[in-house]
């Protein structure tokens, strides 16, 4: 009794094994290893609803990725199922579809079993297309409409990519925004008119008068003193000197003798150099470094950076002013503070004008230490900047500058002729800074003697 | 008298040297004031504090301290005034200390006293050292200014603002026109502006210019290169999608197969964007009712499309940028492949020599191209498709291409299964014929053969297109028709598909073409009310002309296109 109410299930169990025998595997044959496969595609074996027979067709379908391929076979499944389903429901003995899985495409390989000629092609076409066919007279014969899901689900595909189905034709992308056309300063020529490396000299080699003496003769140039008669006027230098002003020994003894033809009192001076930033006329067109561009922060990174450093140093100071009771003291403080701000602002506007290969850009971007940072400002501002820059005391923060200086910087920085010291330009570089307005041109400038006072 | 005179016009010749001393000074803003010491009477005071000023003066200059010794000097001078050695002094130290034009005051205010004074012959000495430092601070103020003038170009260089380095450069050469990096960073502009010719102009100035035969290395290269660009502006266009260079005369671009660029055909550049050139497409139906007016946009806004599509830098990078824009990748000059953010991608198989295969992770499409050199081995650069897969609003279709001697198309067969009605795989065959290098009609015929299941209807329909041109060679009318439109139901359609299919042609008999299939249109399916429409679809004959591209709705039959050019 047990025994025969299971019978239905093994027979049932074995006609499905014995089905499973006889259903073909639904690939294509193996591609030779190691080559690459870029068309996939899936078996059907489709269920005809009118001969109640399978039939295979596997040249109606081709994929680019398996993925695709994966989502087309679902969704054959998942429409076919739907059908089927339906058609079950209401007492019709109807099959699924049987679907391989996605493999790799023989059709097109030539030698392959499966290759498909293109009528052979277009007769699996064909048939899917007839059996499509019957299976939909099937649904509108059991009242299901033409325009419903099922219906439609039949010839359901995957979407086209869009990209593909844009006209051959396209029109030229309108005028919009321009194109960034990228240029690097260190591909320009730099200009060799400008005597860079020959700064002028004033040499003078007139020795003075000696008050009630015979008066002095003119010089003669040490060099030409035996070839040229006395009183040759000696030809004005542009020696390339370092900036001194050397008393000569003869100038130590004040005498009533007249001066000797050698003259008493050389003085050089070195101005500046104009031309900021730019390498030696040597040098090749391109500037080269050694530090690759991706590593180096970008200029805004670095003034970024420094500046807010600087900035927080300022607060602190700020802070600490606040303890004090001297009003007046304070307020000098903050006036230090608001100066010092305003240099940062300038500060930064410099290192961003100056671009991240400039000195001033590295140099910051090195700073990475409090003794590095005050090395930096020393050589910006002067080394006694550096005590005020970073004061032990808030008071330390107030900074004195020559009146002079203060009125007039421009004259002093501009100044060739050395009636201004190294630490004096410094002076005015910082006063320089400190004015709220200062125009691009001014930017440009001031960025050149900075690089000048960091070369 | 004559002597009390001399010491009126000395006296006051000792007050103007002082006045003029002094403003001297206070001008040049010396770190010391000068003495304001009033003018005194000779006395042995006097004589004793000038000689210690003088003396004190002499030590300070010594000691290279100029304004200090300027300070005693000129206090001796105020003490004595006008003594010729004091003078004399005054103007070496403040010529040490380098105020040239004070000196000259010293100098001028001795020559003026004493023409043949003792010390005459250094004062020609320091009249020239004053003469010569002038000349050296001009020299040095316009060295200022030009280098003012060089460093604010490059900084506009630098910002990419090229009209203003352009300019600033200019000028520059202006004030010396022997500089040779002025004239070279000009071209450098030019060349970044796409204005070559001038680059090239101004890089041969350069080389006359440049002295150094080191810095001329690679300039003759780069003139070279930038001919070679002037010559392709001259004969090549570019692909409107990828921006790839193309021979004029290239039919599709290589390398994505975009086209086609007929840019020397008539009816291909029929749709100018000048004034007075219109375009209008009118579509009647099968009785000859007018359907309606369609005004074509136009397509070629620099007149022509040759002169539209002509290569330049700028045009290319654009086109470059608006791609790579939308997410598409160039290795070198190749256009490669795309994605978006959502991992979707497409990638362009690149054979050696052309495209040979897109496929689209999306859809999963595989897009295939097949194509031959149009000219000896492709060295021309141009490539004629044998095969083609394409895609136009979602449909699929495969085109086949054969040429002429010419290299002109000569027939285009086209193979598509029509997703958008019933599935039928359907052929259609262009033949083109060309009179005087111009195209003069396209016969084309298409048809499919239906599925058993749906009564196995048979379609077929002749096309043709016909051209007239005006006495310049300009098309002045194209126009489609439709001459003949069959469909032919071999059998009964199987069991509910005749019903559906009786809906649609409820006058439908086997074996008898559909009566007025012209203007009923090839109805396929119902899909609920609407039925399914296997259109007459010109679309994939896009080589053909830019103004056919359509689907003929049903009932339409003929469209003609009437062109006007600007006079």
């Amino acid at each position: 009794m047990r025994a025969r109410h299971h019978l239905p299930l093994i027979l049932a169990g074995c006609l499905a094994a014995a089905t499973a025998v006889a259903q073909p595997a639904l690939v294509c044959p193996t591609a030779p290893a190691g080559r690459p496969c870029d068309v996939y595609h899936f078996h059907v074996q489709m269920y005809r609803v009118d001969t109640k027979q399978f039939v295979e067709v596997f040249g109606v379908n081709q994929f680019g990725s398996p993925v695709a391929c994966d989502r087309a076979r679902d969704l054959h499944i998942a429409n076919n199922g739907k059908a089927i389903d339906h058609l079950r429901s209401i007492k019709q003995q109807v099959e699924r579809d049987r679907v391989g899985p996605c493999h790799c495409d023989m059709t097109t390989d030539k030698a392959s079993p499966n290759y498909l000629t293109d009528q052979q092609r277009v007769s699996h076409l064909r048939t899917a297309e007839e059996i499509r066919l019957r299976l939909r007279e099937r649904l509108l014969d059991e009242k299901v409409t033409s325009d419903s899901e099922l219906v439609r689900g039949l010839w359901a595909e995957l979407p086209l990519t869009p990209q593909l189905g844009a006209p051959k034709l396209v029109p030229l992308p309108a005028d919009g925004a321009p194109i960034q056309v990228l240029t690097a300063t260190e591909d320009l020529k730099t200009t060799k008119t400008i005597e860079t490396s020959k700064p002028t000299v004033a040499a003078l080699h007139l020795p003075l008068a000696e008050i009630g003496a015979a008066p002095p003769p003119p010089p003669v140039p040490a060099a030409d003193a035996l070839a040229e008669p006395p009183g040759t006027p000696p030809a004005a230098t542009t020696e390339t000197e370092t900036a001194t002003t050397t008393p000569a020994p003869e100038a130590t003894t004040a005498t009533a003798t007249p001066p000797v033809a050698a003259p008493t009192i050389e003085e050089e001076v070195v101005p500046a150099p104009i031309v900021a930033a730019d390498p030696p006329p040597a040098e090749p067109v391109v500037e080269t470094t050694t530090v690759p561009e991706e590593d180096i922060a970008s200029a805004q990174e670095t003034a970024e950076k420094f500046v807010k450093y600087e900035t927080d140093r300022i607060l602190s100071i700020n802070t600490a002013a606040s303890n004090l009771a001297d009003e007046n003291l304070k307020s000098k403080i903050l006036a230090a503070c608001q100066q010092r701000l305003q240099l940062l602002s300038n500060l930064r506007l410099l290192i961003e004008g100056s671009g991240m290969r400039s000195r001033l850009a590295a140099a910051a971007r090195d700073a990475q230490q409090e003794n590095e940072r005050l090395a930096l400002i020393a050589r910006l501002f002067g080394d006694d900047v550096t005590l005020h820059w970073a004061p032990v005391d808030a008071t330390d923060a107030i900074f004195e500058i020559d009146p002079a200086i203060v009125a007039e910087p421009e004259r002093a920085l501009r100044d060739t002729t050395g009636a201004f010291t190294a630490q004096q330009k410094k002076r005015a570089l910082y006063v320089a800074l400190t004015r709220p307005e200062t125009t691009e041109s001014q930017r440009l400038w001031l960025g050149g003697i900075v690089e000048d006072f960091l070369r | 008298m004559q002597n009390a005179e001399c010491k009126i016009e000395k006296k006051l010749l000792a007050a103007f040297a002082f006045c003029i001393l002094h403003f001297a000074f206070s001008l040049s803003a010396q770190d010391v004031p000068p003495p304001d010491v009033p003018p005194a009477a000779p006395s042995a005071a006097v004589d004793e504090e000038f000689e210690t000023a003088v003396y004190t003066g002499k030590k300070f200059a010594e000691m290279g301290d100029y304004a200090s010794a300027y300070e005693h000097l000129s206090k001796a001078n105020s003490l004595k005034a006008d003594e010729p050695a004091v003078l004399y002094n005054i103007g070496v130290v403040l010529a040490r200390a380098g105020r040239y034009s004070d000196a000259q005051g010293a100098v001028d205010r001795y020559l003026q006293l004493f023409p043949n004074g003792v010390e005459k012959p250094n004062i020609v000495l320091l009249q020239r050292e004053l003469q010569f430092q002038r000349a050296v601070q001009k020299k040095r103020q316009q060295d200022q200014e030009y280098a003012d003038l060089f460093n604010r170009a490059k900084f506009h260089y630098g910002r990419g603002e090229l009209a203003d380095a352009l300019r600033l450069f200019t000028q520059a050469e202006q004030l010396r026109g022997h500089d040779a990096a002025a004239v070279y960073n000009q071209a450098l502009v030019y060349e970044k502006q796409g204005d070559y010719a001038k680059a090239v102009d101004r890089f041969r100035r350069y080389l006359e210019l440049e002295g150094d035969p080191e810095a001329k290395i690679g300039v003759d290269e780069r003139i070279f290169n930038l001919q070679r660009e002037l010559e392709d502006m001259k004969s090549k266009i570019v692909c409107s999608f990828c921006g790839r260079k193309l021979p004029i005369g290239a039919t599709w671009c290589e390398r994505c197969w975009h086209g086609p660029y007929h840019v020397q055909s008539p009816v291909w550049n029929t749709r100018s964007c000048a004034d007075g050139a219109s375009a209008t497409r009118a579509t009647y139906f099968a009785d000859q009712r007018f359907n309606r007016n369609d005004i074509l946009p136009c397509l070629w806004k620099d007149g022509s499309m040759l002169e539209t599509l002509r290569y330049s830098p700028a045009r290319q990078r654009t086109i470059r940028s608006a791609r790579e824009a939308e997410g598409w990748t160039y290795a070198g000059e190749v256009l490669q492949d795309w994605s978006d953010k959502s991992g979707n991608q497409i990638r362009m198989v690149q054979g050696p020599q052309h495209l040979e295969k897109i496929t689209s992770s999306t859809g999963g499409e595989v897009l295939t191209y097949v194509a031959h050199a149009g000219d000896s081995g492709g060295g021309g650069g141009i490539w004629l498709l044998d095969r083609e897969d394409l895609v136009i609003d979602a449909q699929r279709y495969l085109n086949r291409y054969t040429y002429d001697a010419a290299g002109r198309i000569a027939q285009q067969q086209v193979e598509y299964q029509n997703t958008a009605a019933c599935n039928h795989l359907i052929s259609m065959t262009a033949d083109y014929a060309y009179a005087n290098d111009a195209l003069s009609t396209v016969a084309i015929k298409g048809g499919y053969q239906g599925y058993p299941a749906e009564g196995n209807p048979k379609t077929d329909w002749t096309a043709t297109v016909a051209y007239s041109y005006d006495e310049k060679a300009r098309v002045t009318k194209e126009e489609v028709s439709l001459a003949s439109f069959n469909k032919t139901y071999d059998v009964k359609p199987a069991g509910a598909l005749r019903d559906d299919i009786n809906k649609l042609y409820p006058s439908m008999r086997i074996r008898k073409p559909i009566e007025n299939l012209p203007r009923t249109g090839d109805l396929c399916a119902g899909a609920g009310t609407a039925p399914l429409t296997n259109a007459v679809d010109l679309r994939p004959f896009y080589t053909l002309s830019p103004n056919l591209g359509i689907a003929l709705q049903n009932g339409i039959t003929r469209a003609v296109v009437t062109f006007t050019y600007p006079e």
